[in-house]
C-alpha cells in the first residue's frame, strides 16, 4: 500500500495533520491503534491561537468556542482560552449572591454534584442541587455501573423528546443552570436556546462527551475527504535506509509494508504506547527515535505522588521543523506531532500539527 | 519478579476507561447487557477466583470485536468474553441452537430436497412452526439451499489446462450448501490469475457458529481436522484461501485465541480471498483483463470480523481496481445478524435495532448494489434493505473479460 503521507496515530494531532494534508491534495492514510486520549480531554485549549489558526482549524473540523472559566467535576474553576463546545465556560467567577441550580441525571455518578456545588458556593453563589428524572432514560439505567456520559448523550440524541423533558424540568428554575456536559452538540444547542444561554456545561469524569463527539467528527471529516484509517491497527516496526523511512509495518497486516514519501509520528505518550517502558529503559517503539528520557529509572518518578511527575514531560527529541532524530541523526522524511514529543496538552497537539502540515506542504 | 505482562488476552492491560462500552453496539440496543468492559476484564478478575461469578448475560455479546478495535490498550475484550462462555457456561444446548449451529449437517440434510426445503421455509405455516416450536423468528428470511453442492459441481468442472500454480480453497458451508456461485466465481478468478484450484481433504465447518452456540468442543474437533488438512495441503507453501471473512478469522485467529489450538503451522498459509488476489496483482505482477464500459456504483460494507482482522483494505482496494466501479465505503457499523444470533426469536428486534444505522446509510447512498465479504451480513442486508449484496470476488469475476 502506497501513500504520499502516512500518519501514525489517530488522536487530535494525528487527525488534524491527516485532514489538512488530505485536503491539500495528498493521498494519506492514518494508522490508529484503538481510540485516543482525546476521550479524556477536558474539552478545552489553554494557550493562544491566532485568528488564522482558528479559521484553519474550523476548516479541518475543529471549531473552537470562546474560553473563560471552566468548571471541573471537582468544583474548581480553571481559566481556558478556548472550549470544544459553547456555554462551557464562564466569563467571571464572581457569583456573589447569584442563584445557581446544579442539575444531574438520576443515577449518573460521574458528576459529583456536592463537589460542584461547594465550588460554586466558594465563589459566592447560592446553590441548589436538583435531580433530573427523565422517564425514557430508565432502561439505560438498568445497568448502573455503565450509565456513563456517552450513554446519556446517545439516548438524548436518539430521542428528541428526552431533550424536551430536560428543558421542561430545568426551565422551572431561575438563574444560572449548571449541567453535566453529557450532550452532543445538537441537543446541547437546543438546551442553550431554550434557556437563553443561561447555562454552564460542567466537566464530567471521562469519557468526556465533547471530546468523544469531536473524535468521531474528525474521523468523519477525514473519510469524507477521501482519507483511509487503518482502524485498530498498531504500527510495530519500520525500515529506515540511509536516514529515510522506507516503510512502516503493522501488527495485523504482518508482512505488508505501508509506504509513503513522508511519515508523521503522532502516537501519543505512555497511555497510547507512543512511548513504552520496562524496568530498564524508555523508548519509542515504531522507529526507535531518540528521547529525552533519563536513563536512570530513579529519575522517572517523584516519590511525592501529587508532584508533577518527570516522566510526563518525556518525549522524542525534535530537530528543526519537528523532524524525528535517531542515533543523533535527523530522519529527513519523518515528522513528529502531539504528545509523543512531550507535553500532553491540547494546545501542543494543535500547534505541532499545524506547524508540521505547513512544513510538509512547503517541502518539494 | 514478574517483568512482563503474562495475562491471557492482555486483560491486565485494561485501565477501565470504558471506551469499549461506548462503542459496543449491544450496549446501545440492550441495556441489560453489562457491556464489554464489565463482562470482559472486570468480571474476569472475579471469575478467576470463582466460576460462580459467571453470568449468562455474556451470551448477549455478538463477538463483533468492535471493543477490541476501539481499545487503546490492546485488550482482547471479546476473546475474554467468548472464552469465559466456553469455560464457564453450563447452559444446555437448545435444539434450535443445535440446528442453527450445525450448518454442515443441516446443509447435507437439506440439499437433496432443496426445492422443497426452500419453498417450505418461506411459507407462512412453516415459519409459524419454526417460530413457535423452535423460536426461530418468523420475520427472518431463511437462507436458500442449493440443489447441487459446490463440491459436486467442482468435481465435474474441468479447469483450464496448463495452470502451473496451485491454491487450495476453503469454501465453507455457505458456498457448499447455499451459494455455490461464489465458489465458481473464485475458481474463475484464480484460473485467470494462472492458478489451479484444489479442495482440501474433506474440509469441515470452521466452527464459528458452534462456538457462538455453546458447542466449543465440537468446534475444536473440526478445528484440529481443518488445521491438519490445511497443513497437509500446504507443502511447497501452497496457500489455503477462503472467501468467507468469518471462516478466515476463525481459522487464523480464534482457533488459537478461543479454542487453544496450535495454529503456528498454518497461520502464514491461511489467507482471505481478496487479500490473496490483491497480492497477486500488486506484488506478484499478475494481470487481469477486464470488460469495458460497465459502470457500477457499489457501497462496501465492512463485516465486523474483517474489521477485527484489519483486512478490509484489501477488499476495498481490489474493488477500486475494477474499471467502471464507483465505490463508497459505508460507515463501519455492525449489521446486527452476527451469524446465527439474529435468527433467534429473542434477539430479532435487537438485531434489527443494531443494524438500523447501517441500513439507513445504505439507503442514503442508494448504490446499484452492496459489496461485502461475509455471508451472514449478506442475508441481513438483503432482507433488511432490499439491496442486493455481492461478494467482492463475484464483482471481480463478473468484470473479467470472457
Amino acid at each position: 500500500m502506497k501513500y504520499d503521507v502516512i500518519v501514525i496515530g489517530g488522536g487530535l494531532s494525528g487527525m488534524l495533520t491527516a485532514i489538512a494534508l488530505q485536503s491539500s491534495g495528498k493521498k494519506t492514510a492514518v494508522i490508529s491503534a484503538g481510540e485516543s486520549t482525546l476521550y479524556f480531554s477536558k474539552g478545552a485549549v489553554k494557550g493562544h491561537l491566532t485568528e488564522e489558526n482558528l479559521a484553519t482549524l474550523e476548516g479541518l473540523g475543529l471549531k473552537l468556542h470562546k474560553g473563560g472559566f471552566r468548571l471541573t467535576p471537582a468544583g474548581e474553576f480553571v481559566k481556558e482560552d478556548y472550549m470544544f463546545s459553547p456555554c462551557s465556560a464562564l466569563e467571571s467567577t464572581d457569583l456573589n449572591g447569584k442563584n445557581v441550580t446544579v442539575f444531574n441525571f438520576a443515577g449518573y455518578v460521574d458528576f459529583p454534584t456536592s463537589l460542584v456545588a461547594a465550588g460554586l458556593e466558594k465563589c459566592g453563589a447560592k446553590c441548589t442541587i436538583k435531580e433530573l428524572k427523565i422517564a425514557g432514560l430508565e432502561t439505560s439505567r438498568e445497568n448502573l455501573t455503565e450509565f456513563r456520559s456517552t450513554t446519556i448523550a446517545r439516548e438524548l440524541e436518539a430521542n428528541p423528546a428526552l431533550v424536551e423533558a430536560v428543558i421542561a424540568q430545568i426551565s422551572q428554575f431561575e438563574g444560572l443552570k449548571v449541567m453535566p456536559a453529557v450532550f452532543y452538540s445538537a441537543a446541547q444547542q437546543k438546551v442553550i436556546e431554550a434557556v437563553s444561554g443561561n447555562v454552564l456545561f460542567a466537566g464530567t469524569l471521562p469519557p468526556t462527551t465533547p471530546a468523544f463527539e469531536l473524535s468521531k467528527h474528525l474521523r468523519e471529516v477525514y473519510i469524507s475527504r477521501g482519507g483511509y484509517i487503518y482502524k485498530g491497527e498498531r504500527a510495530v516496526g519500520s525500515d529506515i535506509v540511509d536516514g529515510k523511512v522506507e516503510a512502516v509495518y503493522c501488527e495485523r497486516l504482518a508482512d505488508e509494508p505501508l509506504k509513503a514519501e513522508t511519515y508523521v509520528l503522532a502516537t501519543g505518550s505512555f497511555f497510547s504506547k507512543g512511548l513504552v517502558s520496562n524496568y530498564d529503559k524508555i523508548w519509542e517503539p515504531v522507529f526507535g527515535l531518540d528521547t529525552n528520557a533519563s536513563s536512570d529509572r530513579k529519575e522517572w518518578l517523584d516519590e511525592n505522588f501529587w508532584a508533577d511527575q518527570p516522566y510526563r514531560r518525556y518525549g522524542v527529541e525534535l530537530a528543526d521543523g519537528c523532524k524525528g532524530v535517531k542515533d543523533g541523526n535527523v530522519i529527513e522524511n519523518l515528522y513528529v506531532v502531539g504528545s509523543v514529543a512531550g507535553s500532553g496538552s491540547e494546545h501542543w497537539s494543535i500547534t505541532t500539527a499545524l506547524n508540521v502540515v505547513e512544513n510538509i506542504i512547503k517541502e518539494k | 519478579m514478574q517483568k512482563e505482562n503474562i495475562s491471557q488476552n492482555e486483560f491486565e492491560q485494561c485501565m477501565k476507561c470504558t471506551i469499549c462500552t461506548a462503542y459496543c453496539p449491544m450496549v446501545a440496543a440492550r441495556p441489560q447487557y453489562p457491556g464489554p468492559k464489565a463482562a470482559g476484564p472486570d468480571m474476569e478478575r472475579y471469575r478467576l477466583k470463582s466460576a460462580d461469578y459467571f453470568e449468562e448475560t455474556l451470551k448477549y455479546c455478538l463477538n463483533c470485536k468492535r471493543c477490541e478495535v476501539a481499545c487503546p490498550s490492546g485488550v482482547k475484550v471479546a476473546d475474554i468474553i467468548q472464552k469465559a462462555r466456553i469455560e464457564y457456561s453450563d447452559a444446555p444446548v437448545k435444539l434450535r441452537d443445535w440446528i442453527l449451529a450445525n450448518t454442515d449437517f443441516m446443509g447435507t440434510l437439506a440439499t437433496p430436497f432443496a426445492p422443497v426445503v426452500n419453498v417450505a421455509t418461506s411459507l407462512k405455516p412453516a415459519k409459524a412452526v419454526m417460530d413457535g416450536v423452535l423460536k426461530i423468528d418468523h420475520r427472518r428470511t431463511f437462507p436458500k439451499y442449493t440443489g447441487e453442492k459446490f463440491e459436486t459441481w467442482f468435481r465435474k468442472y474441468a479447469q483450464p489446462e496448463g495452470l502451473e500454480k496451485v491454491v487450495n480453497y476453503f469454501h465453507g458451508c455457505f458456498v457448499q450448501y447455499n451459494y455455490p456461485q461464489l465458489g465458481k466465481d473464485f475458481v474463475k478468478v484464480c484460473n485467470a490469475l494462472g492458478y489451479k484450484v484444489n479442495l482440501l481433504d474433506k474440509e469441515k465447518c470452521c466452527g464459528v457458529a458452534l462456538v457462538a452456540n455453546g458447542m466449543a468442543a465440537k468446534a475444536a474437533k473440526n478445528g484440529e481436522h481443518n488445521i491438519a488438512a490445511i497443513k497437509k495441503a500446504s507443502e511447497g507453501d501452497v496457500k489455503t484461501v477462503s472467501t468467507s471473512s468469518s471462516c478466515t478469522n476463525m481459522i487464523r485467529n480464534e482457533y488459537g485465541s478461543l479454542l487453544g489450538l496450535d495454529t503456528s503451522s498454518i497461520k502464514d498459509v491461511m489467507d482471505l480471498a481478496t487479500r490473496f488476489v490483491y497480492n497477486e496483482i500488486v506484488n506478484n505482477g499478475a494481470k487481469l483483463r477486464f470488460k469495458n464500459g460497465v459502470v457500477r456504483r457499489i457501497a462496501y460494507h465492512t463485516p465486523c470480523h474483517l474489521e477485527s482482522m484489519g483486512w478490509q483494505v484489501y477488499s476495498i482496494e481490489l474493488l477500486k481496481m475494477i474499471p467502471g466501479v464507483y465505490l463508497t465505503v459505508l460507515d463501519s457499523n455492525c449489521c446486527g445478524i452476527s451469524g446465527t444470533y439474529g435468527f433467534k426469536k429473542e434477539n430479532y428486534e435487537y438485531s434489527q435495532k443494531i443494524g438500523s444505522a447501517l441500513f439507513k446509510n445504505i439507503r442514503e447512498v442508494n448504490p446499484d448494489f452492496v459489496a461485502c465479504d461475509c455471508e451472514t451480513c449478506r442475508w441481513q442486508i438483503e432482507m433488511s434493505t432490499g439491496y442486493e449484496v455481492v461478494h467482492p470476488i463475484s464483482v471481480l469475476a463478473q468484470a473479467l473479460e470472457d
